[in-house]
């Protein structure tokens, strides 16, 4: 440590050690701290009917109420649907990745990452603003389908069977959200030294082996990072299943928002709590699959 | 699989996977386009009447304005902080460095909803501030910060301490060491971070919808046009967007390329005079 005050003074250590607390605490850890008290406490209404005032799971309660298992289905649809799409995305992206980082040529590479970077930087909201429009009934997907004697197609009401979740509200979760895909495994992929694959093709390997030998697990921290982003920003996306869900498909997300709008900062905060101690599991586990460490995953 | 079909696979696969990309957001543009009262592209009339209209809506100028002030605070925040947090992982001799890291990093992996509701009840209702541009600025701010700690921190790595050691020993204050070689050498991120925070913050809409209160943004805006039922206005407003986004993506990687001729220029140069020197035994003339 002194050397380290002898480097940058008193007044510098000070300053940057002041500013991380400061951070870590006012915006990060004092908040999360108060929302879990909040989560913990039971809304001053259901105090009033009668629920214990100390620390209590009275806020929880709603998930496990045998009479009405609505809030337990829009949890269920939702976690299904994130785990779909973020399995899709996956699988969709890896290719994508692949190309652009070891096959594209450089002036390809340059236009595709201009394509890439113009729908990444649109925000979510005219993201999903463009799928409404056309899924809508006059829009031109159903008017494409008319010319050929179909629809006209319910997008809007269309459920997808096992998860539960409308086909619109779906194209466009993986629409915003898929390029967060393609970034982390693309900079995963681009790091690995050509060479390896020459060798490896020289050596007789087919293009099966070479993904599966040698792309796949250098690619690995890039992978989990893609699937634990896109998880979580489908699993929190809120605007998009306003836009897109209908009548059918409420997520989590606007349950937590339906608390707040009856001002019940309890309620809404369990539910929010609930959903971030979600994310972590999925983070967790994804790092004990792939092997990979916090670094390897913020680094891609 | 013969290499003839690969090739054309992977062809037909990225065609497919780009007209998805860009084709919704090209139709979008188009709509703003037709005279009609809902956003279709049915019996097309050309007109630029939705411009007009969306120009003179003083609700989304009043979002604007409170994007604008947002996104100052973010940064006058996140940057200096994130900053911070770069010097302490990189060049501090202390403890705890992983969990520092971790607990610094933690709002970019968590939904930006959380962000927004813990940061909104702490500083609204716990501490009784009134919701507004300054709540909605320190929720953004708890993960952009993230994100420009990031950007320093790819670049400090690559940092050589000795620059800031000779400098040191040859008398300089830390203070002058900070302002005259640091600052310099960070210049490039100083100013991609900017960039960064102020697209985070300007686009976000959850993090800012769940703590801003009654308050509107120019996202917030876009947002409540389309929930309440829209006129091609929306689409007039999202062509200027995309059409922005185009040009600024554009800009950046035609600078991108020429400061890479750039390095491969001056490589070249000396590569060139490095051999002149050995082959001639003299240095090449500048």
């Amino acid at each position: 440590m002194t050397e380290t005050i002898q480097r940058f003074g008193y007044v510098g250590v000070t300053l940057v050690i002041g500013s991380l607390v400061a951070w870590a605490l006012l915006l990060i850890l004092i908040p999360h701290l108060m929302l879990i008290d909040y989560a913990l406490h039971a809304s001053p209404g259901a105090i009033s009917r009668g629920a214990p005032t100390g620390w209590t799971f009275h806020s929880f309660l709603p998930l496990f109420d045998p009479d009405d298992n609505q809030l337990r289905s829009t949890l269920a649809r939702t976690l299904a649907t994130t785990a779909a799409i973020t399995l899709l995305c996956l699988i969709v992206c890896y290719p994508i990745a692949y190309y652009l980082a070891k096959v594209a040529t450089r002036g390809w590479l340059s236009l595709l990452m201009l394509a890439l970077l113009v729908p990444f930087w649109v925000n979510e909201v005219l993201r999903a603003y463009a799928w409404r429009s056309l899924l809508s009934r006059n829009g031109l997907i159903n008017e494409a389908a008319a010319h050929v004697g179909l629809g006209p197609f319910e997008f809007f009401n269309w459920q997808i069977p096992l998860i539960d979740a409308n086909i619109a509200l779906f194209v466009g979760l993986v629409y915003a959200y898929v390029l967060f895909m393609v970034f982390p495994i693309f900079n995963a992929i681009e790091s690995l030294d050509r060479n390896q694959i020459e060798a490896a093709r020289d050596l007789g390997a087919s293009w099966w082996t070479i993904h599966r030998r040698i792309v796949i697990p250098h690619a690995k921290p890039g992978i989990a990072s893609g699937c634990i982003v896109t998880f979580m920003l489908v699993a929190g996306s809120f605007i998009v299943p306003v836009l897109l869900g209908g009548r059918s498909s409420f997520w989590f997300t606007q349950a937590i928002e339906s608390q707040f709008s009856v001002l019940n900062w309890n309620g809404g905060s369990a539910y929010a709590l609930l959903l971030e101690l979600i994310c972590l599991v999925f983070i967790v586990v994804m790092m004990r699959v792939f092997g990979v460490t916090l670094r390897d995953i913020t680094r891609s | 699989m013969p290499d003839r079909l690969l090739t054309l696979f992977t062809r037909l696969y990225l065609g497919v996977f780009f007209l998805y990309l860009l084709f919704p957001l090209g139709y979008m543009m188009l709509l703003a386009f037709n005279n009609s009262r809902i956003p279709t592209h049915r019996n097309f009339d050309p007109t630029l009447r939705w411009f007009g209209e969306a120009w003179s809506n003083n609700r989304m100028w009043d979002g604007v304005e409170n994007s604008l002030w947002i996104a100052a605070l973010v940064l006058l925040i996140a940057i200096p902080l994130g900053l911070a947090g770069a010097v302490f992982l990189t060049r501090f001799k202390a403890p705890g460095k992983t969990a520092v890291y971790a607990i610094l990093i933690s709002p970019i992996l968590a939904p930006g909803i959380v962000l927004g509701i813990s940061s909104f009840i702490f500083w609204s209702q716990q501490l009784g501030f009134r919701a507004g541009w300054w709540t909605a600025a320190l929720a953004q701010s708890s993960f952009i910060a993230a994100y420009c700690m990031l950007i320093f921190l790819a670049r400090l790595q690559r940092f050589d301490p000795a620059l800031e050691e000779a400098a040191l020993d040859l008398g300089a204050s830390p203070r002058q060491v900070f302002l005259r070689i640091t600052v310099p050498y960070m210049r490039p991120a100083l100013l991609s971070a900017a960039a960064l925070a102020f697209l985070q913050s300007f686009e976000n809409y959850t993090t800012t919808y769940f703590s801003i209160g009654a308050q509107s943004t120019f996202t917030i805006f876009i947002a409540n046009s389309v929930r309440q039922g829209v006129t091609p206005a929306v689409n007039a407003v999202a062509f200027v967007i995309v059409m922005a986004t185009v040009l600024v993506a554009a800009g950046y990687e035609i600078a991108r390329r020429r400061g890479e001729r750039r390095r491969e220029r001056a490589r070249r140069a000396a590569i060139a005079a490095e051999m002149q020197e050995e082959l001639l035994g003299k240095p090449a003339a500048v």
